[in-house]
């Protein structure tokens, strides 16, 4: 109870503050790749443009062996490489189809949404923070 | 006092208006404050009542159309079901209801979408969706109540409103139907009457300042007013006291004129009878010649009754003439205080018949030139006392210097509207260095007789005072000019 209160704490403050989507995105990929560098390929200018100020992530231009993760909206034609990536989207619908997607952000009646698909963190041997479980499907 | 009397008055009076004003004041904001609440009550009211009545519409209709099956499993199963209770809800979605969904709590309390009206695809949730309110415990909530319910989103804004319809089965909520609202309308209306609010304070502190000012500075006009009729009445007693003082100075300064005037007539009284003496002294000595020249010849028988009757009539006139002389004298001491009309030329000549034969005696030469015929309305016996007075100190002068070929010139002339009488004499006039102060009371430059110092002081205060005219003094190239000024008509005028 407590880390949803802390949650919706910092949904609530991101709100306030209008900075939501960049802090809930540091607070949930940094739990999950437990602080290591984060190299991000975005492919979305503004999921990139809102992404490049944190100085958490390091964003990269091209997707290589060395990327931890594909953020955006949808991804097709992606290398061979690329296709094994974990992906974090911000589309319903693209998280429902692509078995690379083990999270998505979006915002569904004026509510942000967060989900992440169990299948594809252990695929990805990712490890989903406990606070972040109730978001699990 | 009638004046303070209604200022006490008016200050009460308008410190009661003020006061009422305020109170009407303060209660009409206090009315307005009501009536605020009232019209923001009533529009939220009007627009809970109307989305109540519209989801209760829906409720029926879904609740119509599924009969007595699980919510759940039918809109599973019958898509068009579905569908139609998308365009349903659809139907109230409007730029103000901007969402209307159904959503169903899970095993696990959360909550998964069973049918949504957004008529936009991106928003458009699937059915199943799971959904994450920002604050289910009040969708719960709604859940366990069975009732409409709703809540304020607490975002920065508080624009929007959440409202919940439980949609119930046999007592046992099977959905929630969720609309979600703005208070647009209401935040406008509230914001024009807070605005309104805000202006009308700001009027009601104004006033209230100037109603403080106002009273402040009634108190300090009030108490300035106070202060002011205390200095009033001090400067009426002042005045009064001043005014009596005055009365007294001027008593006791007419007081001591008039002994002024009665020393200075003493003194004259001395100079008069040693004039009379002087005038007497020749008369005395024929009818004693006349006498004793009458009594021989009547001792000798020498009885000639023609020579008799001469030196009889001889004594008689002469007799006649001592007569007239003290009548002279009477005359001009007698207390004559009425105006009457006459020439300065008689009053000279009146004046000259008595001090005339001193003059001679003293073989001072008299010049008289009279022009002057006009008549003045004066009194006449004090002008006569001024005359003498000037006749006696030029003669007095001019002993005392031994002038050689003393004389005093009288004349008289009309200028003007004005008549002028000149006492000029030849003793080289009087020193520049008292010249101005001749005319001061107890000023005297005699050495051999005794001066009061007076003669001239009363000469100008009865010319001046009394008789409205001018006494004035300069040296010409022989001596001393005194020039009196009377004004015929003036003295008519005060007649």
């Amino acid at each position: 109870m407590k880390v949803f209160l802390t949650l919706l704490l910092v949904f609530n403050l991101a709100l306030a503050e209008g900075n939501y989507e960049l802090k809930l995105f540091e607070k949930v990929l940094t739990g999950i790749f437990e602080n290591h560098v984060i190299q991000i390929y975005v492919k979305d200018d503004d999921i990139k443009n809102m992404l490049e100020k944190s100085q958490i992530f390091a964003l990269v231009d091209r997707c290589d062996t060395n990327t931890s993760l594909l953020v955006g909206k949808d991804f097709k034609n992606l290398s061979k490489i690329c296709q094994e990536k974990p992906v974090f989207t911000t589309n319903y619908r693209y998280y429902k189809s692509s078995p690379n997607v083990f999270g998505v952000f979006y915002w569904r009646k004026g509510r942000p949404q967060l989900k992440f698909k169990t299948k594809a963190i252990q695929i990805f041997h990712l490890n989903l923070p406990k606070y972040l479980n109730r978001y699990t499907q | 006092m009638i004046k303070f009397a209604n200022n006490i008055k008016g200050f009460y009076l308008f410190s009661i208006f003020a006061v009422t004003l305020l109170i009407i004041s303060i209660f009409l904001r206090w009315q307005f404050l009501e009536t605020k609440q009232k019209i923001v009550k009533t529009n939220f009211n009007g627009q809970l009542s109307y989305i109540k009545n519209l989801t209760y519409n829906v409720n029926k209709d879904i609740l119509h159309l599924i009969g007595k099956k699980d919510m759940y499993q039918v809109f599973k199963k019958d898509k068009k079901l579905r569908d139609v209770t998308d365009a349903h809800l659809g139907i109230i979605v409007t730029k103000r209801y901007k969402y209307a969904y159904i959503v169903k709590k899970t095993i696990d309390n959360k909550f998964i979408f069973l049918a949504d009206g957004s008529p936009l695809m991106n928003d458009k949730a699937e059915f199943g969706e799971t959904y994450e309110p920002l604050r289910p415990k009040d969708f719960l909530k709604a859940y366990g109540l069975k009732k409409p319910y709703f809540f304020r989103h607490k975002d920065k804004t508080g624009l929007w409103l959440t409202f919940l319809r439980p949609i119930l089965q046999n007592n046992k909520t099977q959905a929630l139907l969720v609309v979600d609202f703005s208070l647009e309308d209401l935040n406008i209306i509230k914001k024009s009457l807070s605005d309104f609010d805000s202006i009308y304070e700001n009027a009601l502190i104004f006033f209230i300042i100037v109603f403080v000012l106002i009273i402040l500075f009634s108190y300090f006009d009030f108490k300035r007013e106070q202060k002011m009729k205390k200095l009033n009445d001090d400067l009426l007693d002042l005045n009064k006291s001043l005014e009596y003082k005055i009365s007294r100075e001027v008593a006791k300064s007419r007081e001591k004129d008039k002994q002024m005037l009665h020393q200075s007539k003493l003194a004259q009284m001395g100079e008069m009878i040693s004039m009379i003496a002087h005038q007497w002294r020749q008369p005395l000595a024929a009818i004693s010649a006349n006498s004793n020249d009458l009594m021989l010849k009547n001792m000798l028988g020498k009885y000639d009754k023609g020579y008799f009757d001469k030196k009889l009539k001889s004594t008689a006139d002469l007799s006649q003439h001592l007569s007239k002389t003290i009548d002279d004298f009477r005359g001009f001491y007698k207390d004559d205080k009425e105006k009457r009309e006459i020439t300065i030329k008689e009053i000279v000549q009146s004046s000259l018949n008595i001090v005339s034969n001193s003059i001679n005696n003293k073989n001072i030469e008299l010049i008289t030139d009279f022009k002057s015929n006009t008549k003045v309305n004066t009194y006449p016996n004090e002008l006569k006392q001024v005359v003498l007075n000037l006749l006696k100190n030029a003669e007095d002068i001019l002993v005392e210097k031994c002038i050689k070929e003393p004389y005093i010139k009288i004349s008289t002339y009309d200028k003007g509207s004005c008549s002028y009488m000149e006492v000029k004499d030849n003793a080289g006039g009087i020193p520049k260095d008292i010249i101005d102060k001749i005319f001061n009371p107890y000023f005297s430059t005699k050495t051999k007789k005794d001066g009061t110092g007076l003669g001239l002081y009363m000469s100008k205060t009865i010319v001046q005072e009394h008789c409205h005219g001018k006494l004035e003094v300069n040296n010409d190239e022989h001596g001393a000019v005194f020039r009196m000024e009377l004004t015929a008509e003036r003295e008519k005028d005060d007649g």
